[in-house]
């Protein structure tokens, strides 16, 4: 335990070493050219400050949030759901693989032009868009899962008859767990860019929508202050939301 | 005590496709058998000759045969499996795993407790599987197969690979439980000691497609077959038949 603790503590130091490091290194950069172009880490802290005291840095990265977690659920859903079928059923992959190959590999910007020019300038049109430029990652990464899926234990669940929800949830779920961790991961750093992308191009607030209209204006030190307010906001989730929850998950493990 | 179920066992054909050059596999062929209620049976013979696929034609695991398997007393029995490997789930406490194939009420969760206490096993009730020697792991599968009260038990070498006094517990463990809840048992092996120790009928099988070639009764009482000398003695006799 003490150790552990020893571990973490010089693994925080190495961390926090390494940002200062960065921050420096920009900070000898912006002494060297145009505040308008590349503002000092001191100009974009005071914007973020003035951002956040008015009020709309919150609400912006609220919209942006709730965004990213209804497009994310939609695609972990149907995309789970997607994978353990492919996974399982060989006829339905033969069919369906040339599909997700197609998906995976369409452009996020030619979904989002579409399901703008489909369903209009809509919330259901934004959060669409991102859900299907994820869904294919999430299939594949769960169609291994299902693939891998323990025969065995399979084999005692059906023995036992204890029904398709008990199967699911004791028997194949807890197996597709790191396959899910993984799709979550991934799936966390792409759809938050991408719903960067969609707000510029058919939203009137969010993070995606500040950083257009800075662009408009030549405002480097908002979308800078904007850009690492967000990073910094994915990077809570992943510490204390995704690495306590695989913790648990994990607990049984030797 | 609900009445007891018996088995018969008519395979008309079960064979398995050709796979990777290799011929198709006829591995029972006109196989018939029946178990009378409350009977343990012992199927007795080689590896790969076909024990473990009529357990699972028993238990609706395999339903790609010709033939019947009717149950008597019990049109739907219902039936404890114990494989080969303990099959347990990793990600479940011993508990969690027991409570697996029962209902979830208060009544299930005191059967499950009971069950672990009379095995003596209590302890581990909160443990994960894989913490637990494999000892351990084959007793929590024999509880598992025991909660559900089962009128067939159908066992596919469960104490290999052990050693031979952990094994041998696990024998008297098995017996005991028996004659508490009985049930209809069949019991698969290779070992002869195994089927010696336990069982009431022997039944060898050899050939491809497998037939009976041995199918003998062994007559002898609780004591004797705690008598490592009455077992081998018994089991020189069924060798040398």
């Amino acid at each position: 335990m003490k150790y552990q603790l020893a571990k973490r503590l010089t693994h925080l130091a190495w961390s926090a070493l390494s940002i200062a490091v960065l921050v420096g290194a920009w900070q000898i950069a912006a002494s060297f050219s145009d505040p308008r172009l590349l503002p000092g880490p001191g100009r974009v802290g005071a914007t973020l400050v003035e951002a956040g005291l008015e009020g709309s840095l919150f609400t912006n990265i609220g919209i942006t949030l709730a965004r990213v977690l209804a497009s994310f659920i939609l695609a972990m859903t149907i995309g789970t759901a997607i994978g353990i079928a492919l996974g399982r059923v060989l006829r339905l992959n033969r069919f369906f693989d040339p599909w997700l190959i197609l998906f995976l590999n369409l452009p996020a910007l030619v979904v989002v032009v579409l399901c703008y020019i489909w369903l209009g300038l809509t919330e259901a049109a934004a959060i669409t868009a991102v859900a299907i430029n994820k869904i294919p990652n999430v299939a594949v990464t769960l169609r291994e899962g299902g693939r891998a899926l323990d025969r065995d234990l399979l084999e005692m669940a059906s023995a036992y008859r204890i029904g398709r929800w008990r199967t699911l949830r004791h028997v194949i779920l807890p197996q597709l767990s790191p396959y899910f961790m993984g799709a979550i991961r991934s799936g966390l750093a792409l759809v938050w860019k991408i719903v960067l992308v969609v707000e510029l191009l058919g939203r009137s607030n969010g993070v995606g929508f500040v950083i257009g209209s800075a662009f408009q204006l030549f405002d480097v030190s908002t979308i800078l202050a904007y850009a690492l307010a967000f990073v910094a906001v994915i990077q809570m989730i992943e510490l204390f939301i995704l690495q306590p929850w695989e913790r648990r998950l994990n607990q049984w493990r030797r | 005590m609900a009445a007891m179920t018996g088995l018969k066992i008519e395979i008309d054909c079960k064979s398995y496709p050709p796979l990777g050059g290799a011929p198709m596999r006829r591995i029972f062929e006109g196989f018939h058998l029946s178990v009378d209620p409350g009977a343990f049976v012992c199927l007795l013979g080689q590896s790969g000759i076909g024990k473990t696929t009529l357990l699972n034609m028993i238990s609706g695991l395999d339903t790609d045969y010709s033939g019947r398997i009717e149950f008597h007393g019990e049109p739907k029995p219902r039936m404890g499996y114990v494989f080969q490997t303990p099959r347990l789930l990793p990600w479940r406490t011993v508990l969690e795993n027991i409570l697996l194939p029962l209902p979830s009420t208060e009544s299930a969760r005191e059967t499950a407790l009971d069950l672990l206490a009379g095995m003596g096993i209590s302890d581990t009730q909160d443990v994960y599987p894989e913490r637990l020697s494999l000892g351990m792991q084959r007793r929590v599968a024999l509880a598992r197969a025991f909660a559900i009260g089962p009128d067939v038990l159908l066992m596919d070498e469960p104490f290999t690979s052990l050693d031979e006094s952990t094994a041998d517990r696990l024998r008297d463990l098995l017996i005991a439980m028996l004659a508490q809840r009985p049930a209809t048992v069949l019991f698969v092996t290779h070992d002869s000691r195994d089927a010696i120790r336990m069982a009431e009928r022997i039944l060898v099988l050899s050939g491809s497609p497998a037939h009976a070639v041995k199918d003998v009764s062994v007559g002898m009482n609780l004591d004797e077959r705690l008598d490592k000398g009455a077992v081998e003695a018994f089991r020189g006799r069924f060798l040398a038949q």
